[in-house]
């Protein structure tokens, strides 16, 4: 395989860190060298929050060089829009259509942009732009939207974009909530449907 | 917990993780940290596993105590640990000096350098200059897995050469994770003993030129047994062609990385310990170079380094450093590519074509804010409103910022925060410009965590110097932006202890302030009512603002099961949209047909709004 360099971001508070650590776990029981970069300062105060995903033979730097992340896992679409400097040709972006209004535009009473406005820029930099409805799907299984990040990670590995099994992911989520059975469960649940719509998705 | 792994495993670290992982393999039995971002996950670690592991832990006042602290420990024959972020070193340096001379040790000193300033406002400090001012040998790792193993090697080294060791980090180390290989833990609980030594401790005038002499010639015994040695902390990767690249820290990194890229294979000499550097080593390397770059972050230390070695060894060689590679930010990859393109005068990679692409593409901010819920924004409003109801123009109120939380009272839509110093340094300009300035109000806001780091003193000098100030001490019983670590006003510390919190009320009134006030900022009227009553008197006054942090809080709650209370728009009532939105909460947002709603998993249920807005705004009553 070669080196995949992967951008996931969002704003802070969605559980990035998280999926970036069982992302990087998961790579690892994949038998990749792996490394990973948390581009953030105040994210858990609803900041914009960037993190990197570097995983394959032989891995230095933690960073992604502009124009050349394989994918871009964005949890919020304007946030998708923050990172296109990453983007190029052949990199697909993965969007959950799910808003998350900055403080920049309600407080001066703004719209938030529409998906098209977001995706027609982004189309500047790649064709591949696929939008996800991860936040609604969640909280229709779990009754709420914590776990869109565990839902992302399954698209994103049943659409084929990360070359990790599943199993190992699996596994990933097993280790970091051990202790935890019910918590397992649902991430579980979450991640399943995650795969089975990617896949889907693929054909 | 990945950090307390058996041995002979692989296991996923940050790099702060792994300082902690290396100082438990090294033996360690005593740590101390203020926490502050980029080191705060170390003292966070330590927090976690201290009390199985059997050792100390504490969340001390601020760096100047912690390091105290440590040294003590080192003083009594324990192997001790002081960990902070860069700002930290500047509060700490007092003592750091003295303890080289004195050889605190085994004692490891990790410090966190932030380029880009990502977490840090202050200055874009390199903090590898204090290594030269205080004379203590610096060891810098690129990724955790050397950081768990320079770790390590920093305790012997300290133990060996009876000196503190500085192990300087840079937030691309401290938050880059990777697979890590453990090794087994050593780590025990151990009481020490202080022997009474006052030759090793007899640092009065003449002596102490006696022991500064003696820390010189430790530093050349360090540079020639340690720094010197090719392939154990520094070395050489022997390339193909005539370039020489020297580099230190993460940028050996993005220098092998810029290679690959790049397509080119120049030898590269890595230096893991620039303080005291491998001057042969250095020279043997230029020698039969044609051209070479110098590839670090922040300052020209290194390269000033490499600059005096070739004078010092009468070598006439290009050296290449700052005049090709920022000084500003954070390095990456693509500086070091532009960096190779000028050297090796060839062109692969245009990325000002790229920045051409993207730099006109706007997005809108999303600076990051108060929590839903946060007791700051409840205050600040308070603020705000006592303010307007005086008349008082915002012009005529001199705000002094600190650092927590608070700060992001700067952005809008409160920018109550004049300016942001240093921690307590608030305080003490406001006092200065409360003493300078006449019709205009001053007020300084603290948090409660910053105030017992470094507010202490500054609230006695504007007491005895007696100036009008008005101090506000944000009192949400954490130190709250680093991840609610306790501190002196929490009942329980880190090792557990019920010790009972500190009053800052009474702390003031033992300084003998008069005006001494309390406040619920949940309770909006009675805040605004203190507030108005400050700022319309001509007199000192301390009030403390004082509600729990609200995401602990909320976590708390959440870990029991225990439902948060929500509030919810019932009326649509036109006057109110913009005062609620104004409010700047997360939670409240509008929806396309311009109608405000609050989004009920955000709501953390301070009701705030409901006291701004109550003819819209209800509380959401669970069945």
């Amino acid at each position: 395989m070669n080196e995949k360099n992967v951008i996931i971001n969002g704003v802070g508070g969605q559980g990035i860190l998280t999926l970036l650590d069982l992302l990087a776990n998961a790579a690892m029981l994949q038998g990749y060298e792996v490394k990973t970069a948390e581009v953030h300062g105040l994210s858990q105060r609803y900041g914009a929050l960037e993190t990197h995903l570097r995983f394959g033979e032989k891995i230095n730097s933690s960073l992604v060089m502009e124009g050349d992340a394989d994918s871009i896992i964005s949890l919020e679409p304007l946030e998708a829009l923050r990172v296109v400097k990453y983007a190029s040709k052949k990199t697909v972006y993965l969007i959950n259509t799910f808003k998350i209004a900055p403080i920049s535009l309600t407080i001066e009473m703004k719209k938030y942009p529409e998906l098209s406005f977001i995706e027609e820029r982004l189309k500047r930099f790649t064709s591949n732009i696929i939008w996800v409805d991860a936040s609604n799907k969640v909280k229709e299984i779990t009754g709420n939207t914590i776990a869109t990040n565990i839902y992302m990670a399954g698209f994103a590995i049943g659409y084929g974009l990360l070359e990790i099994s599943p199993g190992n992911f699996e596994n990933a989520i097993r280790e970091r909530f051990a202790g935890k059975d019910a918590i397992i469960g649902q991430n579980l649940n979450v991640f399943r449907r995650g795969v089975e719509d990617g896949k889907s998705k693929r054909g | 917990m990945r950090v307390l792994e058996s041995g002979n495993k692989k296991v996923i670290l940050l790099g702060n993780e792994a300082v902690v992982r290396g100082a438990l393999e090294a033996g360690v039995e005593f740590a101390t940290t203020f926490p502050g971002t980029p080191a705060s996950e170390i003292g966070n670690t330590f927090y976690k596993i201290a009390k199985d592991v059997g050792i100390y832990f504490e969340y001390s006042v601020n760096e100047k105590v912690a390091i105290e602290t440590a040294a003590g420990a080192a003083f009594s024959g324990l192997k001790s640990i002081v960990a902070f972020k860069h700002f930290g070193l500047n509060v700490a340096s007092d003592t750091f000096m003295p303890i080289v001379y004195l050889q605190a040790s085994p004692m490891v000193i990790a410090v966190a350098d932030d380029p880009s300033c990502w977490s840090s406002a202050q200055s874009e400090q390199d903090s590898r200059w204090y290594a030269e001012i205080a004379k203590i040998p610096m060891i810098e790792p690129s990724d955790p897995q050397e950081t768990k193993d320079f770790t390590k090697l920093a305790f012997e080294m300290s133990e060996k050469y009876k000196t503190p060791v500085f192990l300087r980090l840079t937030t691309r180390v401290s938050h880059t994770k990777m697979p890590v290989e453990l090794d087994e833990i050593k780590s025990k609980s151990k009481k020490g003993r202080f022997q009474r030594d006052w030759e090793r401790f007899n640092n009065l005038p003449p002596h102490i030129l006696e022991l500064k002499r003696m820390v010189l010639e430790k530093l050349e015994k360090i540079r020639e047994e340690v720094s010197e040695k090719l392939g154990y902390l520094n070395r050489i990767e022997e390339g193909s062609d005539n370039i020489g690249i020297i580099t230190s820290g993460v940028s050996y990194h993005y220098v092998k990385e810029a290679c690959k890229k790049f397509g080119v294979n120049p030898s590269i000499l890595k230096i893991s310990m620039a303080n005291p550097e491998p001057k042969k080593m250095i020279a043997e390397f230029i020698k039969d170079k044609d051209v070479v770059l110098v590839v670090e972050e922040l300052d020209d230390y290194l390269e000033r380094k490499v600059k005096l070695v070739v004078k010092e060894f009468n070598i006439q060689k290009e050296i290449h450093g700052k005049d090709s590679i920022t000084g500003v930010g954070e390095l990456r990859v693509e500086h070091v590519i532009n960096a190779l393109q000028k050297i090796y005068n060839i062109s692969r990679f245009d990325f000002s074509l790229r920045k051409e692409k993207y730099k006109n593409i706007e997005v809108p901010k999303r600076f990051p804010t108060f929590c839903p819920g946060c007791p700051h924004r409840s205050t600040y409003y308070a603020f705000k409103v006592a303010m307007e109801e005086l008349g008082l123009r915002r012009e005529d109120v001199v705000i002094g910022g600190d650092i927590g939380c608070y700060m992001l009272a700067i952005n809008p839509p409160y920018q109550l925060a004049d300016f942001i110093i240093d921690m307590g340094a608030g305080l003490g300009v406001s006092h200065g410009i409360a003493k300078s300035v006449e019709n205009q109000k001053v007020v300084a806001f603290i948090g409660d965590g910053t105030f017992y780091h470094a507010g202490m003193p500054q609230l006695l000098n504007a007491r005895f110097n007696n100036s009008n100030l008005i101090t506000v001490v944000l009192d949400n019983s954490y130190t709250a932006m680093t991840g609610q670590q306790p501190n002196p006003g929490s009942d329980v510390n880190a090792m557990g202890e019920k010790v009972g919190g500190v009053k800052i009320e009474e702390i003031a009134k033992a300084f003998g302030y008069k005006n001494v006030a309390v406040i619920n900022p949940y309770n909006l009227k009675e805040a605004i009512e203190v507030f108005r009553k400050a700022l319309a008197s001509n007199e000192q006054w301390v009030i403390v603002s004082r509600a729990e942090c609200r995401l602990a809080m909320v976590r708390r709650l959440m870990s029991k099961d225990l439902k948060i209370p929500k509030f919810y728009v019932a009326n649509q009532v036109e006057e109110c949209k913009e005062k609620l939105m104004k409010i700047g909460c997360p939670a409240i947002q509008m929806d396309e047909n311009g109608n405000v709603y609050i989004d009920q998993d955000l709501c953390w249920g301070c009701g705030l709004c409901f006291q701004v807005c109550p003819q819209a705004v209800r509380a959401k009553v669970e069945k």
